[in-house]
């Protein structure tokens, strides 16, 4: 008698000190999340950064992104490729110069591997600038022939404020494409 | 989030403080206190009457026969009488006695007499008997160890006749002359109590071990806190015990439900971390993630505390409900340990072993921090604090060795970094309470120095705590203060000054 109502007293000494809620355990790994691709902000980088396979033949996408960057009203992105493994089919623009409505005003030129990419937010009577970490253009390219090509962006890239000052950016992100047949 | 914090955290001290003060109001409560220290014991006139057995006429006619003789010898102030409620407190089984629970017998009645602590006991019985009664007593000395006094009323008819031979019988218990105005009083009372219950004779199919009072209680007590109290008759300490579990709980689930709502958010933002692949939104949901899984450890913690202090004030209920129901003699308790065998040898028992030992859970904030925790929010957190018999006398003051176990958590205000653990401290705990009279020798004032180890690193703690000892039973309530001078491998070294509150336990 006396035994089960030990067994009892111990039952009920578990419930009241062992049953917990969880602590909340996470491990912000996303192999796509910018602060695990050990970049220093403000930067800007490809994403994604490398093109494991892609079959020569095939398309895909590649946007310059920024990286916590701080009122930017325009860009010139200067990017380097090997054109005769990639050929740069065309470049929309992004989210990070779009101003409400306002699509930004952008064109764009390639020469002997290099890619111009010219970016003007159109400003309104709110905003004349743009910050944060956001895609600025989106590269649509096709693989003409296999082999690894790597894709970074130039001295000549810079980012300018509304009052045309340059913005510092720390080392730029590069990028990879493995092409394969 | 704050401010849902702070309203829990008033919220708890509110609860503590309102069952603080509901026990302090509990313990000044004459009608709940057996005061066995008394005065009275000094002037040997302490009587106690045991309630008259009956054969014939209802338990609430013979209770009242018995207070009215009670309440008449009273007012002759030739003894000093124990109330009903206070003579009622002692229950004992007896061995010999023919009817389980009894106590007719000399030596059950001078046992009960030690108990109560009086120089006398009056006992008797009251009989009807085809509508005459017969009213037979004693009267024994504690301290001769015998039989005083005997008295007997025979063949009386009405009742209340009774009580006018009952009022008489006073007289002659106190050793005063019946005065010739004494007359028959107008009563108001219902005779029909004359007329008893006829108890119904109900079948017992299935019979019970005996089970000693004492594990009754608290055995009710750790299904219901309180109800072993009440069962003891202990109704205002034991709805406080209720009560204070009933906020505890209520508050419990206030932050169940909180910390429902971060899980939720915490669970949705993870689950768009992993499968998103836009660094944009990737870099919006990591402060999310962070927030929510700290508000769910802050939640958690808070619940933890509370696990803690309810905990310890349900084991208090329980171990408490122990000590106030009243004993039983000649009852194997198994390990209780203080069940007395009168006959048997005294033995060293688990109890006395853990004497002096106590347990104090504590909830604990800090409330000032050094420079290198500046940019950190505290957070309200949990612990609980061994206190040992083991120590020395410097003059007045007694050291004692204490282990105190406290946790500790700060978040940075953007939740992105955060400093937490526990610390484990051995201390030396200074009784000061010879030293200072403020509050006297109920509120205990101890100063509290340690070496401690933290999950980075080692330091020091000192402090102070007030406590408050509820003089009836073994619990006690406490303020406390801590600072901590820790060196950090993370931090450097640092410092915070906490602030908490503590409910404890001291085995006698």
């Amino acid at each position: 008698m006396l035994k089960s109502h030990k067994n009892l007293l111990y039952f009920i000494f578990v419930l009241i000190f062992l049953l917990s809620c969880d602590d909340a355990k996470y491990e912000l790994d996303n192999e796509f999340d910018p602060e695990n691709l050990g970049l220093n902000s403000p930067t800007i980088f490809f994403h994604p950064p490398e093109f494991e396979s892609i079959k020569v033949g095939e398309s895909d996408t590649l946007e310059l992104y920024c990286y916590k960057v701080q009122n930017a009203a325009g860009a010139h992105l200067q990017i380097e490729f090997d054109s005769e493994i990639i050929q740069i089919d065309t470049v929309k623009y992004g989210d990070f110069f779009m101003n409400g409505v306002n699509t930004p005003i952008m064109f764009t030129d390639q020469e002997d591997g290099f890619l111009n990419v010219y970016l003007f937010l159109q400003p309104t009577t709110v905003a004349s600038n743009s910050s944060g970490t956001m895609s600025m253009a989106k590269i649509l390219f096709t693989v003409k022939d296999e082999g690894l090509a790597p894709i970074r962006y130039t001295n000549n890239t810079v980012l300018r404020s509304e009052n045309n000052t340059s913005i510092f950016l720390n080392s730029y992100g590069e990028g990879l494409i493995n092409a394969v047949q | 989030m704050n401010y849902i914090n702070k309203i829990l955290i008033i919220a708890t001290n509110c609860g503590l403080f309102i069952a603080f003060w509901f026990l302090l109001s509990v313990n000044a409560s004459a009608a709940e206190k057996v005061d066995w220290q008394d005065d009275g014991a000094k002037t040997g006139k302490r009587l106690a009457v045991l309630d008259f057995s009956s054969k014939g006429i209802s338990l609430p006619m013979r209770d009242l026969l018995t207070e009215q003789f009670r309440q008449n010898i009273k007012k002759l102030n030739i003894y000093e009488v124990l109330d009903a409620s206070m003579t009622n407190q002692v229950d004992i089984f007896y061995p010999g006695e023919r009817v389980y629970g009894e106590c007719k017998s000399k030596a059950c009645i001078l046992e009960i007499g030690k108990l109560l602590k009086v120089n006398f006991v009056v006992a008797g019985t009251i009989i009807e008997k085809e509508k005459e009664y017969f009213i037979k007593g004693k009267m024994y000395s504690i301290d001769l160890e015998q039989e005083v006094q005997g008295f007997s009323i025979d063949n009386v008819s009405a009742i209340d006749s009774i009580r006018l031979e009952m009022k008489k019988l006073s007289y002659n218990v106190s050793g005063l002359e019946v005065p010739d105005t004494l007359t028959l009083e107008a009563s108001s009372e219902t005779l029909g109590y004359l007329k008893p219950k006829k108890e119904k004779q109900k079948t017992s199919w299935l019979r019970l071990p005996k089970i000693p009072k004492k594990v009754r209680s608290l055995m009710y007590s750790t299904f219901v806190p309180g109800a072993g109290q009440v069962y003891s008759k202990r109704s205002y300490t034991g709805m406080g015990f209720f009560g204070t579990e009933i906020i505890i709980g209520g508050l419990a689930l206030l932050a169940h439900s909180n910390y429902q709502k971060s899980w939720g958010g915490f669970e949705e933002k993870y689950t768009n971390y992993q499968n998103e692949n836009d660094p944009g939104k990737l870099i919006e949901l990591r402060p999310d993630i962070i927030r929510y899984a700290s508000d769910t450890k802050k939640h958690n913690n808070f619940l933890k505390g509370l696990r803690i202090l309810g905990g310890s004030i349900w084991g208090i209920n329980m171990l408490h409900a122990y000590i106030v129901a009243p004993d039983d003699i000649f009852v194997n308790a198994g390990n209780f340990g203080s069940v007395v065998d009168s006959k048997s040898k005294p033995r060293m028992t688990t109890w006395d072993l853990l004497s002096g030992f106590g347990l104090r859970g504590s909830i604990i904030r800090p409330i000032f921090k050094g420079n290198s925790l500046s940019a950190f929010s505290p957070y309200t957190d949990g612990g609980f604090l061994i206190t040992t018999p083991i120590g020395l006398y410097f003059g007045s003051v007694f050291t004692s060795l204490s282990y105190e176990v406290s946790n500790y958590s700060f978040t940075s205000s953007s939740f992105d970094d955060e400093y937490d653990g526990s610390s484990n401290t051995v201390a030396l705990n200074f009784d000061l309470t010879e030293k200072i009279s403020f509050g006297g020798k109920s509120l205990r004032k101890y100063s509290f120095l340690g070496r401690s180890s933290y999950d980075d690193g080692k330091g020091y703690v000192l402090g102070g705590d007030l406590v408050y000892d509820i003089s009836t039973f073994p619990l006690s309530f406490a303020l406390s203060s801590r600072a901590n001078l820790v060196n950090t491998s993370s931090l450097g070294s640092t410092m915070w000054v906490s602030l908490g509150v503590n409910v404890g336990v001291k085995i006698p």
